[in-house]
């Protein structure tokens, strides 16, 4: 039943975001009688589902709400905002009570509450009798129920169902058991149930209270008056029910026959409104359900899990039929490889968020921070429908606040201060996302105060971070401040200063395998530039080799390519060449992984470019271009070496990931 | 209160680790090395479609290293280490029987005067041919870099 309680409540989520799209919509046009059949239909598929799963005050109140909208629709009221402020107020109501952290008690209060508006509200009154009365005519149904044996999985009360069948008339209800055939032919379930009912209400009405089982069931109308009026009739009938004569339409009208009861019957053929109300709600139904479907993050990690293995084997099998040397086999490996990647994509895809859904918190954090500082600042977005992996936007949170917490705080100034230096009272933060590549560039500017590159140095300089140097670059001096257990200020302010620093926040961004880079001008503003992986499990990498071992190189992260003999590499000074007019540092990996060993003539080195500096790496040899999914090394090897992972290749053997920041960072430390 | 110990052979010595972290015991298959890790970790391999580290259990004890790997056996286990658990496999000169032996019954050893390193050993028993068999706290084991189980110098 859980389950089934949760898909309602989904499906009520979609519904209400629904609704209230449509009150929006109807609030800037009220005119348009369309929206308010939009909003009715909204309202009535809500009501249906929470009748069958048993919430009676959502039921009663969206009935109400209902005929608010009818008399509007008919013109029987007119359109005021109060509508729209009520509607609100109800769906409010709707999300309270989906929520289990509410008492009976409290949720009861806040029915009537809304109840007593609506009632103040609307003139004439409602009720559900006064409103479905078929002009006050009784009618005598015959309704067969047959059910399929998996209704109750449906999350369909029976019980509840015949109650509001009890609620609208006089009924008798017979508990049958199905006939063997049905069960097993027609999935059946093994009791079917006969209801004699006598009511006011129309044939919709009684349609409306089967909406979830309407093709399991039949309504039959045996006369236009209250038959329990008529005990003779009523007894006989029910001994036929009990003794299992009348199970269809057809023994019923049999019966009526051979006891010539002169009586109208006819079988309700769900009139034309009817069906097309009914067309319209499935369809209604269906629309939720293609627009978008709620997928678990966790199937969708099962989902990658297995594509994983998909381009693994795909690799495998790319590798034999290279081996093999056979035309069809390549073509074959070929399409494997475009359709892998089809799917890869597709999946990748699916796991993407607009950057939008997370930037809720940081406004707030900015109207609030802003306001305890009595600063002012203005956010201004771009970009924000960019898209990225969830797990990437969710991890990328907590570093992100960091960053503009630092800003409210040590950024942007007091406006009067502002005003003083020619600045704008108001203070500025512009957040921009954009696509770059295989890359998410995430861009956050403020027009502040900026850096002090000197005072960043000072400080670093006054709590022994750093040996004195005063060759530093202005860069360099800036990037300081990604130093452990660095900080500004000199006492801990409620916003910053306590709780992570920015080391923190670039070891919290470089595991995801991004980076950061902080550009300042003193006395105008700060930029920080994140740059951010599409996907965290599978890369495109170049397959390398170091003294016959293989190991991966990012693609994203190579600039170029070039070709060194052994001597000229011999006779590098200082770890640099010259390249291009410009110093290129050498980081020697046949030192570092290969035992020394270096290949006969010429090596290879790879220009890469990390934190916007070019390094070059040397290796022997270089294999191609390799899809690569990365497997962790496990707890055992954590921040140990120089490695973020290994792949499994083709022919089982593995490949070792090169972390290149971490690579830079233990070279730079040698140095 | 019994538990059940897998017996496996280092240099001679007789070792032995509950059962209870070890999910099985494979031939040895070649391990892919890793640069800029402790001597003792031996690399890693392809176990099943995931990465396994390999723990050179000698190195690790500090004995001398066998020159010729192919005979030896890798035995996976699953240890718990700062609450994490960790799937690693141990590479050993070779595995024998399993015994049950009730822990509390096994004889302690003093701190000095024995070539062991008492930290590490949960306790000592003897099998039928009167050889001495050292059960190890496989988890502490492992929450140390560099240990010495055997004080070699003083044999």
């Amino acid at each position: 039943m859980e389950i089934y309680l949760q898909n309602f409540i989904d499906e009520i989520t979609v519904l209400l975001s629904d609704l209230e799209k449509n009150i929006f919509k109807f609030e800037n046009d009220p005119k348009n009688n369309n929206q308010i059949s939009e909003i009715l239909r909204n309202l009535h598929t809500i009501k249906g589902a929470s009748g069958i799963f048993d919430f009676k005050k959502v039921e009663l109140l969206t009935h109400n709400i209902e005929s608010i909208y009818n008399s509007l629709k008919t013109g029987k009221i007119t359109y005021s905002v109060k509508i729209i402020n009520l509607t609100f107020k109800f769906i409010d109501f709707i999300n309270i009570s989906l929520e289990n952290n509410i008492t009976d008690n409290e949720l009861e209060k806040k029915k009537d509450d809304i109840l007593q508006a609506i009632q103040e509200f609307v003139e004439i009154k409602i009720s559900l009798k006064t409103e479905n009365e078929n002009g006050g005519i009784e009618q005598t149904f015959l309704i067969i129920f047959k059910p399929n044996a998996d209704f109750e999985q449906r999350g369909v009360i029976l019980e509840n169902i015949i109650k509001a069948t009890e609620n609208i008339g006089t009924s008798s209800v017979f508990q049958k058991v199905n006939s063997a055939e049905l069960i097993e032919k027609e999935n059946k379930f093994y009791m079917f149930w006969n209801i004699l009912l006598s009511t006011k209400s129309t044939e919709q009405d009684i349609n409306d209270l089967f909406l979830f089982v309407i093709d399991e069931v039949e309504i039959i109308k045996i006369a236009d008056k209250n038959l329990f009026e008529d005990t003779g009739f009523i007894d006989k009938i029910s001994t036929e029910i009990e003794n299992s004569n009348i199970n269809n339409s057809s023994e019923l009208n049999l019966f009526l026959n051979e006891n010539n009861i002169n009586i109208i019957q006819k079988k309700i053929e769900k009139n034309e409104k009817s069906k097309n109300t009914e067309k319209i709600n499935t369809r209604d139904l269906i629309a939720h359900k293609t627009d978008t479907i709620r997928v678990s993050s966790k199937k969708l990690d099962e989902l990658m899990n297995s594509i994983s293995e998909l381009i693994s084997t795909k690799e495998t099998i790319h590798l034999l039929a290279k081996e093999s040397g056979n035309i069809n086999l390549k073509d074959v490996s070929k399409k494997l490889e475009r359709l892998s990647r089809d799917i890869q994509n597709n999946a990748l895809d699916m796991r993407l968020i607009p950057i939008d859904s997370i930037l809720g918190q940081f406004k707030k954090l900015i109207r609030e921070l802003s306001q305890n500082l009595s600063k002012e600042i203005k956010f201004e977005t771009d970009g924000t429908e960019t898209e990225l992996d969830k797990t990437i936007a969710d991890g990328i949170i907590e570093p992100l606040l960091h960053i503009f917490r630092n800003s409210i705080d040590h950024g942007i100034e007091l406006p009067e201060e502002r005003l003083l230096n020619n600045k704008p009272k108001k203070g500025r933060i512009k957040f921009y996302a954009s696509h770059s590549g295989n890359n998410v560039i995430i861009q956050i500017h403020d027009d502040g105060q900026g850096i002090d590159d000197d005072f960043i140095y000072n400080k670093a300089v006054e709590q022994h971070l750093i040996t004195p140097n005063i060759n530093l670059s202005k860069q360099e001096k800036i990037d300081l401040i990604f130093l452990p257990n660095f900080t500004t200020s000199s006492e801990v302010t409620n916003v910053s200063g306590r709780g992570i620093g920015m080391d923190i926040v670039r070891k919290k961004i470089q595991e995801l395998n991004g980076e950061i880079n902080i550009d300042s001008e003193k006395g105008l503003g700060t930029y920080v530039t994140i740059k951010l992986p599409l996907t965290l499990s599978i890369i495109d990498t170049l397959l390398v080799q170091i003294n016959k071992k293989n190991y991966l190189i990012p693609r994203y992260i190579i600039y170029e390519i070039n070709k060194l003999t052994i001597s000229e590499l011999n006779n590098i000074k200082n770890n640099v060449i010259l390249k291009n007019k410009e110093l290129l540092p050498i980081i020697n990996l046949n030192k570092r992984f290969g035992n020394n060993k270096y290949p006969k003539k010429t090596i290879n080195i790879i220009t890469v470019t990390i934190q916007d500096k070019n390094y070059g790496l040397t290796v022997d040899k270089i294999l191609g271009e390799y899809q690569a999914v990365i497997k962790p090394l496990g707890e055992l090897f954590k921040n140990k070496n120089s490695f973020s992972g290994a792949s499994i290749l083709g022919d089982g053997s593995l490949a070792l990931m090169i972390d290149t920041q971490k690579l830079i960072q233990k070279h730079n430390l040698k140095i | 209160m019994k538990n059940s110990f897998l017996i496996f052979e280092l240099k001679k010595e007789l070792f032995a680790i509950d059962v209870n972290n070890i999910t099985e015991v494979i031939d040895y298959t070649p391990v892919t090395s890793i640069p800029e890790t402790p001597e003792y970790i031996k690399g890693i391999i392809n176990y099943r479609g995931n990465i396994l580290p390999i723990i050179d259990l000698r190195t690790k004890f500090n004995l001398e290293q066998k020159s010729d790997y192919n005979s030896m056996v890798i035995i996976v286990m699953s240890i718990d280490i700062k609450g994490k658990t960790v799937v690693l496999g141990g590479i050993a000169d070779s595995v024998s029987n399993v015994f049950e032996i009730n822990i509390m019954t096994t004889t302690k050893l003093p701190e000095i005067g024995t070539k062991f390193n008492t930290e590490y050993i949960l306790g000592i028993t003897e099998n039928k041919d009167d050889k001495i068999i050292v059960l190890l706290d496989i988890e502490k084991i492992f929450t140390v870099d560099e240990i010495t189980i055997i004080n070699e110098a003083g044999t």
